[in-house]
């Protein structure tokens, strides 16, 4: 395809979609990117009138260009472990290399299969610089996390990475998703192997004019365990996507979320559970806190095929408002082609309890406070289950942190 | 101590429209005494105690409150806390996820902070809190477990005291304390609340029934009818209430 068929694959293509043709025109098109980007275009950037992006208008988000803002404060700088950090000047790599942690800094072609479901994925693929691929290989257990730092600018910025988890080792992932006022879209791929397990810790912060998208795909083979947990307090826009598959039996995951959201902030979690085999359990908890001017979205999706009995799938998702102008949409949905299973989802949205709130301050605990541990309590189960503590508390104290200041 | 003058007061309902509960209450609890207030259904017992500490949507439209000559009503909750005022709630609510400890604990900072007063250091706190719920019959573990969150109506009341005894506050309400209550709870609520008498605290005893009275002797007992004391007398008064019931009470006031 010569580069003007390239130019005219997107009608009437944004600002921002004609920076993406110019992007991929200094490329080069090799063939694997030229078919991500035909898929990216077939429908162009994802709007509110795309059903599965409709709280979440990433064409309306670019319209106005990246604004540098300060740097975002790591709450996981002081975690050791090797740690591989993608920025504008491509992926820094660890110093170390601890025994059975490998990476290459290219990926097979076996991998990711961009498709229109996926058009941030689609567009990652086709624009993702040579020096923003990696690979890593986990084949032996760590003993201290492997740590995953995005951190995006003003400018765009494509990311790819792949982990590959080996039969029947344990690893902890810690990865910290920033951006300063830009746009950036990573796509992350788990290959969870047999017997495997996985622990996936996720931080997100970003300025009030990043546009943020994060894309995983999760493979569960047979007998493995991927258990995520998320604090996120969003961007002007900001997706945490996760797409989950258990393809052989005895495959556990939990997909939990937690989100802080203060005025002009956005953020959109959403997860598609597909059990294709039988015998596979799914936990899911998402917790939101948002206030005034701040919009929540959650989209959740179990899918359970006709040959996945005995499932176990469970989702949850509860909002609290904290003040009038406070924003949540959420649209749980179940799919289910099996007749053994157990599945269930729950929703709710509320605001804090006046009563209680009252009761604590009959007993002489302020009303910012009374109103952060409440709120703090609510939020808790989101990120309950990171099984490592001090993991666990670094999060809970950045909630904490926020919910004092905020409120 | 704790001094009521024509106090007029109205509650909000969820529409805003206000409907006067407190009609013209005047009452003194002088340090050292406690005080019963007796009354039927609807006479405003509760409302009363929610406007002395400060509840949203209970508004005070004339009259004065004060708490050791400190005019109560410009404070928030949680000043009146710190200033020594404290609820047992008829219906304590649950706080998921705050441990007791952690709740109580807080509380008291926080009230101390306000009375620019150091915080209690932890082995101290977790001293006072083994002692007080070995005398409440608390076991340890609940100390641990979310406030009141599945607790049965009996333990509630005694947590209730429990935070009572911790915070050590200079003037108690005590709403329907005794509802809810077997024998033996309110007999272990009545002791505690009996060790909380001295001279230097006041109290004042919400209650329907005679019964709490038998265990917590009040100095004085106050008929509240529509919003108004309508008599007062001694611990006798409350006796010929459980006897004749408030008819006859309410047709002197009326005659």
């Amino acid at each position: 395809m010569s580069e003007t068929d390239v130019s005219t694959l997107i009608a009437k293509p944004s600002p921002a979609e004609e920076r993406f043709i110019s992007a991929f025109k200094t490329l080069g098109t090799d063939a694997s990117r030229l078919r991500s980007f035909e898929a990216f275009a077939k429908k162009g950037l994802p709007h509110r009138r795309i059903e599965n992006w409709r709280w979440s208008d990433l064409r309306a988000a670019l319209k106005t260009s990246g604004v540098q803002g300060n740097s975002i404060r790591d709450v996981f700088a002081e975690i050791a472990g090797p740690t591989f950090t993608f920025s504008a000047q491509g992926v820094k790599t660890p110093n170390a290399q601890p025994e059975g942690l490998n990476w290459s800094e290219e990926l097979l072609e076996t991998s990711f299969v961009a498709s229109e479901d996926l058009p941030m994925a689609a567009l990652t693929a086709a624009l993702c610089e040579n020096s923003r691929v990696l690979r890593i290989e986990i084949s032996a257990d760590q003993s201290l996390p492997v740590r995953l730092v995005i951190d995006a600018n003003a400018s765009d910025m494509f990311s790819r990475i792949e982990l590959n988890v080996r039969e029947g080792v344990k690893a902890t992932i810690v990865e910290s998703h920033f951006n300063q006022g830009g746009f950036s879209s990573t796509v992350i791929e788990y290959n969870v192997e047999k017997n495997a397990s996985v622990e996936r810790v996720i931080y997100q912060s970003a300025n009030e004019t990043a546009v943020q998208v994060v894309t995983t795909n999760v493979r569960l083979s047979g007998d493995s365990e991927f258990t995520q947990s998320a604090l996120a307090k969003g961007a002007k826009l900001c997706r945490l996507e996760t797409r989950v598959d258990h393809q052989v039996e005895g495959a556990k995951a939990v997909i939990n979320a937690a989100y802080l959201l203060d005025d002009g902030r956005h953020v959109d979690v959403t997860s598609h559970v597909r059990h294709s085999a039988g015998h596979c359990e799914t936990a899911q908890v998402t917790k939101g806190a948002v206030k005034k001017g701040g919009k929540g979205a959650f989209q959740g999706k179990f899918y359970v095929a006709r040959d996945a009995q005995k499932t176990d799938a469970a989702m949850a998702h509860n909002a609290l408002l904290l003040e009038d102008g406070a924003e949540v949409n959420a649209k749980p949905e179940l799919e289910i082609y099996a007749d053994d299973v157990q599945c269930a989802h729950g929703n709710t949205a509320g605001s804090l309890d006046e009563d209680a709130l009252f009761y604590m301050r009959q007993r002489g605990i302020p009303l910012v406070t009374a109103k952060a541990m409440l709120t703090q309590s609510f939020i808790a189960e989101g990120l309950a289950t990171i099984s490592d503590d001090a993991l666990r508390e670094i999060l809970e104290e950045e909630a904490n942190q926020w919910l004092m200041t905020s409120l | 101590m704790l001094a009521l003058n024509d106090l007029v007061a109205r509650v909000e309902n969820e529409n805003g429209e206000g409907k006067e509960i407190i009609k013209g209450l005047s009452l003194n609890v002088p340090a050292g005494e406690v005080h019963a207030i007796m009354g039927p259904n609807g006479a405003g017992k509760s409302t009363l105690s929610y406007v002395l500490t400060g509840r949203d949507g209970y508004e005070v439209t004339s009259g004065s409150a004060s708490l050791n000559d400190e005019d109560l009503l410009e404070m928030d909750p949680e000043e009146r806390a710190a200033k020594g005022l404290y609820l047992s709630f008829q219906y304590p609510l649950e706080i998921p996820g705050v441990p007791v400890m952690t709740f109580v604990r807080t509380a008291m900072n926080a009230q101390r902070k306000m009375r620019g007063e150091d915080e209690i250091s932890a082995p101290e706190f977790l001293k006072k809190a083994r002692e007080l719920a070995k005398v409440l019959k608390i076991q340890p573990d609940m100390l641990k477990r979310p406030l009141n969150v599945g607790f049965s109506g009996g333990e509630k009341k005694r947590l209730e005291i429990f935070q009572a005894m911790m915070l050590e506050p200079n003037f108690l309400i005590l709403d329907e304390t005794d509802s809810g209550l077997d024998i033996d709870a309110l007999r272990i609520v009545s002791e505690g609340v009996n060790a909380l008498r001295s001279e230097n605290r006041g109290m004042l005893v919400i209650t329907h029934y005679q019964r709490l009275l038998d265990h917590i002797k009040p100095d004085k007992v106050h008929v509240l009818a529509a919003g108004q004391i309508i008599k007062t007398g001694g611990p006798e008064l409350a006796l010929r209430l459980e006897k004749e019931g408030y008819d006859g009470v309410l047709a002197e006031a009326n005659a």
